[in-house]
Protein backbone atom coordinates (compact mmCIF):
# COMPACT_ATOMS: atom_id res chain seq x y z
CA UNK A 1 0.00 0.00 0.00
CA UNK A 2 1.29 3.58 -0.99
CA UNK A 3 2.61 5.64 1.68
CA UNK A 4 2.82 9.68 1.46
CA UNK A 5 5.93 10.95 3.30
CA UNK A 6 6.71 14.30 4.37
CA UNK A 7 10.56 15.20 5.12
CA UNK A 8 11.66 18.01 6.66
CA UNK A 9 9.05 20.50 5.38
CA UNK A 10 9.75 23.87 6.06
CA UNK A 11 7.33 26.56 4.57
CA UNK A 12 8.22 30.40 4.47
CA UNK A 13 6.00 33.27 3.59
CA UNK A 14 8.56 36.07 3.53
CA UNK A 15 10.19 36.31 6.76
CA UNK A 16 7.55 34.52 8.78
CA UNK A 17 7.89 30.48 9.10
CA UNK A 18 4.74 28.89 8.78
CA UNK A 19 5.86 25.00 8.88
CA UNK A 20 8.91 24.62 10.18
CA UNK A 21 10.81 21.46 9.49
CA UNK A 22 8.20 18.73 9.72
CA UNK A 23 8.49 15.11 9.54
CA UNK A 24 5.56 12.57 9.32
CA UNK A 25 3.96 9.67 7.23
CA UNK A 26 0.45 9.38 6.37
CA UNK A 27 -0.50 5.80 6.03
CA UNK A 28 -2.96 3.97 3.61
CA UNK A 29 -6.05 3.51 4.74
CA UNK A 30 -6.52 5.56 7.59
CA UNK A 31 -8.19 8.59 8.70
CA UNK A 32 -6.78 11.43 10.32
CA UNK A 33 -7.36 14.30 11.97
CA UNK A 34 -5.50 17.49 11.36
CA UNK A 35 -5.72 20.41 14.14
CA UNK A 36 -5.00 23.80 14.84
CA UNK A 37 -5.76 26.90 15.96
CA UNK A 38 -6.29 29.47 12.92
CA UNK A 39 -3.37 30.21 11.41
CA UNK A 40 -1.79 27.35 12.50
CA UNK A 41 -0.56 26.65 8.64
CA UNK A 42 -3.23 23.52 8.11
CA UNK A 43 -4.16 24.53 4.94
CA UNK A 44 -0.62 26.01 3.69
CA UNK A 45 0.46 22.27 4.93
CA UNK A 46 -2.33 20.36 2.85
CA UNK A 47 -1.85 22.76 -0.37
CA UNK A 48 1.82 21.54 -0.38
CA UNK A 49 1.20 18.12 0.08
CA UNK A 50 -1.17 17.83 -3.01
CA UNK A 51 1.49 20.22 -4.57
CA UNK A 52 -0.43 23.01 -5.24
CA UNK A 53 2.25 25.32 -3.46
CA UNK A 54 5.85 24.40 -3.54
CA UNK A 55 7.64 24.00 -0.25
CA UNK A 56 10.54 26.50 0.91
CA UNK A 57 12.47 23.44 2.18
CA UNK A 58 11.72 19.50 1.95
CA UNK A 59 9.84 16.93 0.21
CA UNK A 60 6.88 14.99 -0.03
CA UNK A 61 7.30 11.65 -1.44
CA UNK A 62 5.04 9.14 -2.07
CA UNK A 63 6.31 5.36 -2.31
CA UNK A 64 9.80 7.21 -2.09
CA UNK A 65 8.99 9.06 -5.43
CA UNK A 66 8.55 13.24 -5.37
CA UNK A 67 4.88 14.24 -5.72
CA UNK A 68 6.34 17.37 -7.84
CA UNK A 69 5.02 16.91 -11.52
CA UNK A 70 4.67 13.79 -10.96
CA UNK A 71 1.61 12.13 -12.62
CA UNK A 72 1.10 8.95 -11.30
CA UNK A 73 1.52 10.30 -7.61
CA UNK A 74 -1.17 13.35 -8.23
CA UNK A 75 -3.10 10.87 -9.34
CA UNK A 76 -3.58 9.50 -6.08
CA UNK A 77 -4.41 12.71 -4.02
CA UNK A 78 -7.23 14.84 -3.60
CA UNK A 79 -7.64 18.16 -1.81
CA UNK A 80 -11.17 19.82 -1.32
CA UNK A 81 -10.44 23.06 0.14
CA UNK A 82 -12.29 26.43 0.44
CA UNK A 83 -10.90 28.11 -2.63
CA UNK A 84 -12.68 27.90 -5.44
CA UNK A 85 -10.61 26.13 -7.94
CA UNK A 86 -13.28 26.23 -10.87
CA UNK A 87 -14.58 28.62 -12.91
CA UNK A 88 -17.35 31.24 -12.47
CA UNK A 89 -20.17 29.08 -14.11
CA UNK A 90 -19.14 25.96 -13.30
CA UNK A 91 -22.26 23.34 -12.87
CA UNK A 92 -22.12 21.00 -10.04
CA UNK A 93 -22.36 17.84 -12.42
CA UNK A 94 -19.21 19.46 -14.60
CA UNK A 95 -17.20 19.18 -11.17
CA UNK A 96 -18.44 15.29 -10.89
CA UNK A 97 -17.73 15.37 -14.91
CA UNK A 98 -13.83 17.22 -14.47
CA UNK A 99 -13.00 15.10 -11.56
CA UNK A 100 -13.84 12.11 -13.38
CA UNK A 101 -11.64 13.24 -16.55
CA UNK A 102 -8.87 13.73 -14.29
CA UNK A 103 -8.86 10.44 -12.03
CA UNK A 104 -11.23 8.14 -13.84
CA UNK A 105 -13.78 6.22 -12.63
CA UNK A 106 -15.31 8.88 -10.98
CA UNK A 107 -18.48 7.08 -8.83
CA UNK A 108 -21.31 8.64 -10.53
CA UNK A 109 -23.94 6.50 -9.01
CA UNK A 110 -22.93 7.40 -5.23
CA UNK A 111 -22.90 10.96 -6.56
CA UNK A 112 -26.28 10.70 -7.84
CA UNK A 113 -27.38 10.01 -4.35
CA UNK A 114 -25.82 12.00 -2.31
CA UNK A 115 -26.93 14.89 -4.23
CA UNK A 116 -30.38 13.79 -3.73
CA UNK A 117 -29.93 12.80 -0.17
CA UNK A 118 -27.86 16.65 0.65
CA UNK A 119 -30.59 17.98 -1.55
CA UNK A 120 -28.19 19.84 -3.89
CA UNK A 121 -29.01 20.47 -7.86
CA UNK A 122 -26.62 18.92 -9.86
CA UNK A 123 -27.48 21.67 -12.61
CA UNK A 124 -27.11 24.43 -10.32
CA UNK A 125 -23.76 26.90 -11.04
CA UNK A 126 -21.38 27.15 -8.52
CA UNK A 127 -21.70 30.76 -7.86
CA UNK A 128 -25.35 30.36 -7.52
CA UNK A 129 -24.50 28.61 -4.39
CA UNK A 130 -24.75 28.91 -0.79
CA UNK A 131 -21.67 28.28 0.79
CA UNK A 132 -23.41 25.47 2.80
CA UNK A 133 -24.21 24.14 -0.58
CA UNK A 134 -20.86 24.51 -2.54
CA UNK A 135 -19.04 22.74 0.65
CA UNK A 136 -21.66 20.31 -0.03
CA UNK A 137 -20.54 20.03 -3.58
CA UNK A 138 -17.31 19.68 -3.31
CA UNK A 139 -17.35 17.33 -0.07
CA UNK A 140 -19.39 14.83 -3.14
CA UNK A 141 -16.98 14.87 -5.15
CA UNK A 142 -14.55 14.10 -2.52
CA UNK A 143 -15.89 11.27 -1.98
CA UNK A 144 -16.69 9.37 -4.94
CA UNK A 145 -13.39 10.60 -6.44
CA UNK A 146 -10.85 7.86 -7.55
CA UNK A 147 -7.94 8.64 -5.57
CA UNK A 148 -6.32 6.99 -2.63
CA UNK A 149 -6.03 9.77 -0.33
CA UNK A 150 -8.18 12.46 0.22
CA UNK A 151 -7.44 15.57 2.24
CA UNK A 152 -10.78 17.44 3.53
CA UNK A 153 -9.48 21.13 4.34
CA UNK A 154 -12.73 22.10 6.68
CA UNK A 155 -15.23 20.04 5.23
CA UNK A 156 -18.22 21.13 7.25
CA UNK A 157 -17.63 24.95 6.29
CA UNK A 158 -21.48 26.37 6.69
CA UNK A 159 -22.96 22.69 6.81
CA UNK A 160 -25.75 22.98 9.26
CA UNK A 161 -25.93 19.72 12.21
CA UNK A 162 -27.91 17.70 10.23
CA UNK A 163 -25.89 17.94 7.14
CA UNK A 164 -22.67 17.55 8.79
CA UNK A 165 -24.20 14.72 10.79
CA UNK A 166 -25.08 13.17 7.10
CA UNK A 167 -21.53 14.20 5.92
CA UNK A 168 -19.98 11.87 8.57
CA UNK A 169 -22.17 9.13 8.12
CA UNK A 170 -21.31 8.93 4.64
CA UNK A 171 -17.65 9.54 4.58
CA UNK A 172 -17.62 5.97 7.27
CA UNK A 173 -20.06 4.60 4.51
CA UNK A 174 -17.77 5.15 1.47
CA UNK A 175 -14.80 4.55 3.74
CA UNK A 176 -16.13 0.83 4.45
CA UNK A 177 -16.54 0.51 0.94
CA UNK A 178 -13.77 1.43 -0.13
CA UNK A 179 -11.62 1.63 2.29
CA UNK A 180 -8.64 4.52 1.71
CA UNK A 181 -6.89 7.78 3.24
CA UNK A 182 -8.91 10.36 4.85
CA UNK A 183 -7.52 13.52 6.50
CA UNK A 184 -9.94 16.21 7.76
CA UNK A 185 -8.83 19.41 8.83
CA UNK A 186 -11.65 21.10 10.63
CA UNK A 187 -12.11 23.09 13.93
CA UNK A 188 -15.10 21.18 15.21
CA UNK A 189 -13.23 18.47 16.72
CA UNK A 190 -15.57 16.79 19.05
CA UNK A 191 -17.76 15.95 16.10
CA UNK A 192 -14.45 14.21 14.06
CA UNK A 193 -13.08 12.51 17.13
CA UNK A 194 -15.31 9.17 16.22
CA UNK A 195 -13.91 9.17 12.86
CA UNK A 196 -9.95 9.83 13.38
CA UNK A 197 -7.95 7.38 14.10
CA UNK A 198 -4.96 9.34 14.12
CA UNK A 199 -4.25 13.35 15.28
CA UNK A 200 -2.19 15.50 14.39
CA UNK A 201 -1.80 18.73 15.96
CA UNK A 202 0.09 21.34 14.38
CA UNK A 203 0.89 24.89 17.35
CA UNK A 204 3.60 27.40 16.21
CA UNK A 205 4.89 25.99 13.07
CA UNK A 206 5.59 22.22 14.60
CA UNK A 207 3.60 18.74 15.57
CA UNK A 208 3.04 19.02 19.15
CA UNK A 209 0.73 16.15 18.54
CA UNK A 210 1.76 13.01 16.11
CA UNK A 211 -0.01 9.68 17.75
CA UNK A 212 -3.41 7.90 17.66
CA UNK A 213 -6.52 9.19 19.21
CA UNK A 214 -6.80 6.30 22.03
CA UNK A 215 -2.83 6.87 23.23
CA UNK A 216 -3.42 10.46 23.34
CA UNK A 217 -6.93 10.11 24.56
CA UNK A 218 -5.94 7.41 27.61
CA UNK A 219 -3.03 9.79 28.74
CA UNK A 220 -5.38 13.00 28.98
CA UNK A 221 -6.86 14.26 32.09
CA UNK A 222 -8.65 16.15 33.57
CA UNK A 223 -8.26 17.05 37.32
CA UNK A 224 -9.97 18.47 39.76
CA UNK A 225 -10.91 19.42 43.30
CA UNK A 226 -9.56 21.90 46.49
CA UNK A 227 -7.09 24.16 44.45
CA UNK A 228 -4.05 23.02 47.29
CA UNK A 229 -4.88 19.36 46.96
CA UNK A 230 -4.99 19.54 43.14
CA UNK A 231 -1.05 21.36 43.50
CA UNK A 232 0.17 19.00 45.85
CA UNK A 233 -1.23 16.14 43.56
CA UNK A 234 0.22 17.96 40.33
CA UNK A 235 3.32 18.70 41.39
CA UNK A 236 5.38 16.59 39.07
CA UNK A 237 3.16 17.15 36.44
CA UNK A 238 3.27 19.15 33.28
CA UNK A 239 0.23 21.50 33.80
CA UNK A 240 -0.74 22.25 30.49
CA UNK A 241 -4.28 24.14 31.46
CA UNK A 242 -6.09 25.11 34.40
CA UNK A 243 -9.31 26.45 35.50
CA UNK A 244 -10.21 27.88 38.92
CA UNK A 245 -13.70 28.48 40.25
CA UNK A 246 -13.93 29.76 43.96
CA UNK A 247 -11.28 26.99 45.54
CA UNK A 248 -11.97 24.33 43.16
CA UNK A 249 -9.33 23.63 40.74
CA UNK A 250 -9.25 21.67 37.41
CA UNK A 251 -6.10 21.05 35.55
CA UNK A 252 -5.55 19.47 32.14
CA UNK A 253 -2.23 17.00 31.50
CA UNK A 254 -1.39 15.27 28.98
CA UNK A 255 1.30 12.55 30.17
CA UNK A 256 0.87 8.91 31.93
CA UNK A 257 -0.04 8.97 35.59
CA UNK A 258 1.93 7.55 38.24
CA UNK A 259 -0.18 4.73 39.21
CA UNK A 260 1.91 4.09 42.65
CA UNK A 261 0.55 7.56 44.01
CA UNK A 262 -2.02 7.99 46.14
CA UNK A 263 -5.04 10.18 44.67
CA UNK A 264 -6.60 12.59 47.60
CA UNK A 265 -10.02 12.13 49.02
CA UNK A 266 -11.77 15.14 46.94
CA UNK A 267 -9.68 15.15 43.84
CA UNK A 268 -11.22 13.58 41.12
CA UNK A 269 -9.45 12.50 37.71
CA UNK A 270 -11.15 11.72 34.65
CA UNK A 271 -10.38 11.32 30.83
CA UNK A 272 -11.02 14.20 28.61
CA UNK A 273 -11.94 14.57 24.96
CA UNK A 274 -10.24 15.30 22.12
CA UNK A 275 -11.50 18.83 22.06
CA UNK A 276 -10.17 19.16 26.08
CA UNK A 277 -7.26 17.27 25.18
CA UNK A 278 -6.50 20.37 22.22
CA UNK A 279 -6.72 23.05 24.35
CA UNK A 280 -4.92 21.85 26.65
CA UNK A 281 -2.08 21.15 24.56
CA UNK A 282 -2.27 23.81 23.02
CA UNK A 283 -3.13 25.95 26.06
CA UNK A 284 -6.11 28.20 24.42
CA UNK A 285 -9.55 28.35 23.39
CA UNK A 286 -11.36 26.33 20.66
CA UNK A 287 -14.84 26.45 19.90
CA UNK B 1 -0.11 11.45 -20.62
CA UNK B 2 -3.69 9.74 -21.17
CA UNK B 3 -4.70 12.29 -18.93
CA UNK B 4 -3.56 15.29 -21.22
CA UNK B 5 -6.61 16.91 -22.77
CA UNK B 6 -8.72 17.06 -19.37
CA UNK B 7 -7.17 20.75 -19.07
CA UNK B 8 -7.64 21.19 -23.11
CA UNK B 9 -10.97 20.16 -23.52
CA UNK B 10 -12.23 22.27 -20.62
CA UNK B 11 -10.29 25.61 -22.14
CA UNK B 12 -11.63 24.60 -26.01
CA UNK B 13 -15.10 24.33 -23.97
CA UNK B 14 -14.39 28.12 -22.71
CA UNK B 15 -13.00 29.70 -26.12
CA UNK B 16 -15.84 28.18 -28.04
CA UNK B 17 -18.20 29.85 -25.75
CA UNK B 18 -16.67 33.01 -26.43
CA UNK B 19 -16.85 32.16 -29.67
CA UNK B 20 -20.52 31.48 -29.63
CA UNK B 21 -21.20 34.71 -28.06
CA UNK B 22 -19.21 36.79 -30.02
CA UNK B 23 -20.68 35.54 -33.27
CA UNK B 24 -24.18 35.94 -31.63
CA UNK B 25 -23.29 39.28 -30.92
CA UNK B 26 -22.21 40.82 -34.13
CA UNK B 27 -24.86 38.29 -36.25
CA UNK B 28 -27.54 40.10 -33.39
CA UNK B 29 -26.18 43.57 -34.07
CA UNK B 30 -26.03 43.55 -37.85
CA UNK B 31 -29.89 41.99 -37.86
CA UNK B 32 -30.99 44.82 -36.22
CA UNK B 33 -29.43 47.45 -38.21
CA UNK B 34 -31.02 45.52 -41.15
CA UNK B 35 -34.36 45.75 -39.25
CA UNK B 36 -33.49 49.23 -38.70
CA UNK B 37 -32.98 50.00 -42.53
CA UNK B 38 -36.55 48.94 -43.31
CA UNK B 39 -37.74 49.06 -46.68
CA UNK B 40 -33.85 48.97 -47.77
CA UNK B 41 -34.00 45.23 -46.69
CA UNK B 42 -33.18 44.02 -49.92
CA UNK B 43 -30.57 46.53 -51.03
CA UNK B 44 -28.73 45.77 -47.77
CA UNK B 45 -28.21 42.17 -47.88
CA UNK B 46 -24.75 41.96 -49.45
CA UNK B 47 -23.67 45.04 -46.90
CA UNK B 48 -25.37 42.74 -44.29
CA UNK B 49 -22.90 40.28 -44.87
CA UNK B 50 -19.57 42.25 -45.74
CA UNK B 51 -20.38 44.40 -42.27
CA UNK B 52 -21.52 40.74 -40.35
CA UNK B 53 -17.90 39.11 -42.09
CA UNK B 54 -15.76 42.18 -41.16
CA UNK B 55 -16.88 42.45 -37.64
CA UNK B 56 -16.97 38.38 -36.87
CA UNK B 57 -13.26 38.14 -38.57
CA UNK B 58 -12.17 41.67 -36.27
CA UNK B 59 -13.55 39.83 -33.07
CA UNK B 60 -12.07 36.95 -34.01
CA UNK B 61 -8.74 37.88 -33.76
CA UNK B 62 -9.71 40.09 -30.66
CA UNK B 63 -10.41 36.97 -28.70
CA UNK B 64 -7.36 34.42 -30.15
CA UNK B 65 -5.08 37.54 -28.81
CA UNK B 66 -6.55 38.01 -25.28
CA UNK B 67 -7.75 34.44 -24.49
CA UNK B 68 -3.96 32.97 -23.24
CA UNK B 69 -3.87 36.73 -21.44
CA UNK B 70 -6.64 36.00 -19.25
CA UNK B 71 -6.86 31.72 -19.17
CA UNK B 72 -3.42 30.52 -17.93
CA UNK B 73 -3.95 30.46 -14.02
CA UNK B 74 -7.92 29.54 -14.27
CA UNK B 75 -6.28 26.41 -16.21
CA UNK B 76 -3.78 25.82 -13.66
CA UNK B 77 -6.28 25.57 -10.32
CA UNK B 78 -8.89 23.43 -12.70
CA UNK B 79 -5.98 21.12 -13.73
CA UNK B 80 -4.24 20.78 -10.36
CA UNK B 81 -7.80 20.51 -8.59
CA UNK B 82 -8.32 17.30 -10.75
CA UNK B 83 -4.72 15.81 -10.92
CA UNK B 84 -3.07 17.08 -13.29
CA UNK B 85 0.97 17.71 -13.52
CA UNK B 86 2.14 21.41 -14.37
CA UNK B 87 3.58 19.78 -17.33
CA UNK B 88 0.77 17.92 -18.26
CA UNK B 89 -1.23 21.94 -18.15
CA UNK B 90 1.26 23.72 -20.11
CA UNK B 91 1.53 21.05 -23.09
CA UNK B 92 -3.00 21.41 -22.60
CA UNK B 93 -2.37 25.10 -23.36
CA UNK B 94 -0.13 24.63 -26.19
CA UNK B 95 -2.74 22.01 -27.90
CA UNK B 96 -4.47 24.77 -27.34
CA UNK B 97 -3.09 27.33 -29.09
CA UNK B 98 -2.31 25.62 -32.01
CA UNK B 99 -5.82 24.34 -32.36
CA UNK B 100 -7.13 28.34 -31.93
CA UNK B 101 -4.94 29.11 -34.08
CA UNK B 102 -5.46 26.91 -36.80
CA UNK B 103 -8.73 28.13 -36.33
CA UNK B 104 -8.20 31.86 -36.64
CA UNK B 105 -5.76 31.13 -39.48
CA UNK B 106 -8.62 29.48 -41.29
CA UNK B 107 -10.54 32.12 -40.71
CA UNK B 108 -8.31 34.76 -41.80
CA UNK B 109 -7.40 32.43 -44.85
CA UNK B 110 -11.00 32.91 -45.98
CA UNK B 111 -10.77 36.51 -45.60
CA UNK B 112 -8.46 37.46 -47.48
CA UNK B 113 -9.38 34.41 -50.32
CA UNK B 114 -6.49 31.75 -49.83
CA UNK B 115 -6.45 31.39 -53.67
CA UNK B 116 -4.80 35.36 -54.06
CA UNK B 117 -1.79 34.00 -51.33
CA UNK B 118 1.68 32.85 -52.07
CA UNK B 119 2.75 30.59 -49.35
CA UNK B 120 5.60 32.77 -48.42
CA UNK B 121 2.63 35.24 -46.71
CA UNK B 122 0.47 32.28 -45.71
CA UNK B 123 3.37 30.61 -43.52
CA UNK B 124 4.77 34.22 -42.76
CA UNK B 125 1.56 35.17 -41.52
CA UNK B 126 0.80 31.25 -39.31
CA UNK B 127 4.55 32.36 -37.88
CA UNK B 128 3.34 36.06 -36.60
CA UNK B 129 0.45 34.68 -35.29
CA UNK B 130 1.93 31.69 -33.02
CA UNK B 131 4.38 34.88 -32.32
CA UNK B 132 1.64 36.92 -30.83
CA UNK B 133 -0.22 34.04 -29.02
CA UNK B 134 2.42 32.52 -27.62
CA UNK B 135 3.77 36.34 -26.05
CA UNK B 136 0.41 36.38 -24.63
CA UNK B 137 0.26 33.56 -23.17
CA UNK B 138 3.71 34.17 -21.77
CA UNK B 139 2.23 37.23 -20.02
CA UNK B 140 -0.73 35.72 -19.00
CA UNK B 141 1.41 32.80 -17.58
CA UNK B 142 3.75 35.56 -15.74
CA UNK B 143 0.71 37.19 -14.67
CA UNK B 144 -0.32 34.18 -12.81
CA UNK B 145 2.48 33.90 -10.69
CA UNK B 146 1.28 37.57 -9.41
CA UNK B 147 -0.81 38.43 -6.96
CA UNK B 148 -4.09 41.57 -8.19
CA UNK B 149 -1.55 44.28 -6.68
CA UNK B 150 1.59 43.12 -8.32
CA UNK B 151 -0.20 42.64 -11.42
CA UNK B 152 -1.17 46.22 -11.51
CA UNK B 153 2.10 47.62 -10.43
CA UNK B 154 4.12 45.01 -13.35
CA UNK B 155 1.25 45.78 -15.94
CA UNK B 156 2.09 49.64 -15.58
CA UNK B 157 5.64 49.48 -15.14
CA UNK B 158 6.66 46.66 -17.45
CA UNK B 159 5.63 48.71 -21.05
CA UNK B 160 7.24 51.74 -19.55
CA UNK B 161 10.12 50.26 -18.72
CA UNK B 162 10.20 49.00 -22.49
CA UNK B 163 9.39 52.32 -23.73
CA UNK B 164 11.67 54.04 -21.86
CA UNK B 165 14.96 51.70 -22.70
CA UNK B 166 13.56 51.51 -26.29
CA UNK B 167 14.02 55.10 -26.42
CA UNK B 168 17.44 55.67 -24.84
CA UNK B 169 18.73 52.77 -27.21
CA UNK B 170 17.01 54.89 -29.94
CA UNK B 171 18.52 58.32 -29.18
CA UNK B 172 22.32 56.45 -28.23
CA UNK B 173 21.99 54.71 -32.05
CA UNK B 174 20.60 58.03 -33.35
CA UNK B 175 23.91 59.73 -31.58
CA UNK B 176 26.80 57.78 -30.92
CA UNK B 177 26.79 54.82 -33.61
CA UNK B 178 27.66 56.02 -37.66
CA UNK B 179 28.35 53.12 -39.84
CA UNK B 180 29.72 52.89 -42.75
CA UNK B 181 27.81 52.49 -46.22
CA UNK B 182 28.62 48.96 -46.33
CA UNK B 183 27.05 48.45 -42.82
CA UNK B 184 24.21 49.94 -43.59
CA UNK B 185 24.32 48.22 -47.10
CA UNK B 186 24.98 44.90 -45.09
CA UNK B 187 21.75 45.63 -42.57
CA UNK B 188 19.29 46.22 -45.19
CA UNK B 189 20.39 43.00 -47.33
CA UNK B 190 19.47 41.25 -43.56
CA UNK B 191 16.08 42.84 -43.23
CA UNK B 192 15.19 42.24 -46.79
CA UNK B 193 15.81 38.52 -46.35
CA UNK B 194 12.60 36.63 -45.75
CA UNK B 195 14.89 34.44 -43.98
CA UNK B 196 15.88 36.94 -41.25
CA UNK B 197 12.19 37.75 -40.46
CA UNK B 198 11.42 33.85 -40.44
CA UNK B 199 14.45 32.72 -37.97
CA UNK B 200 14.16 35.81 -35.86
CA UNK B 201 10.10 34.96 -35.61
CA UNK B 202 11.22 31.43 -35.14
CA UNK B 203 13.72 32.69 -32.00
CA UNK B 204 10.73 34.59 -30.34
CA UNK B 205 8.64 31.68 -30.59
CA UNK B 206 11.23 29.42 -28.61
CA UNK B 207 12.00 32.16 -26.31
CA UNK B 208 7.86 32.54 -25.02
CA UNK B 209 7.35 29.17 -25.05
CA UNK B 210 10.22 28.79 -22.84
CA UNK B 211 9.21 31.81 -21.05
CA UNK B 212 5.70 30.56 -20.66
CA UNK B 213 6.97 27.05 -19.54
CA UNK B 214 9.14 28.37 -16.49
CA UNK B 215 6.43 30.01 -15.57
CA UNK B 216 3.81 27.72 -15.66
CA UNK B 217 6.67 25.06 -14.21
CA UNK B 218 6.51 27.41 -11.00
CA UNK B 219 2.63 28.59 -10.97
CA UNK B 220 1.21 27.87 -7.00
CA UNK B 221 -1.94 28.50 -5.75
CA UNK B 222 -1.98 32.46 -4.67
CA UNK B 223 -3.52 33.85 -1.45
CA UNK B 224 -5.44 36.29 -2.81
Amino acid sequence: MATLKINQLTKCFGRHTILDNLNFTIEANKIYGLLGRNGAGKSTLLNIINNRNFPTDGEVLLDDASINNNSAALQQLYLMSETNMYPKRTRVSDMFRLADDGYGQFNFALAHRLTKAFGVQEKAHLSNLSTGLTTIAKLITALCVNADFIFLDEPTLGLDAGHRELFYRELLKTYEERPRTFVLSTHLISEVQPLVEHVWILDDHQFICNENVDDLLANAYAISGPAELVDEYTTELKVLDHQTIGNIKTVYVVQPLDETKVIPDRVKIEHIDLQKAFMALTNGEEN
Amino acid sequence: MKKLPMVYRQSMRSYFIVFGIALATVFGLQLLSLIFAGSHIDLNINDFINAFSGQFIAIAFGIYGLFYLVVPYREFKLGIQNGQTRWQIWLSDLLGIVTITLITFIIWLISVGFQHQDWLTIAGTLLMMLDGITFSYAIGSGFGLLPRKWKIIVAIALPTIFIFILIQIIRLMVNLWHPSEATLNTLANIFNWQGSWALFGLLWLAIMLGISYLFTMHQQLRRD
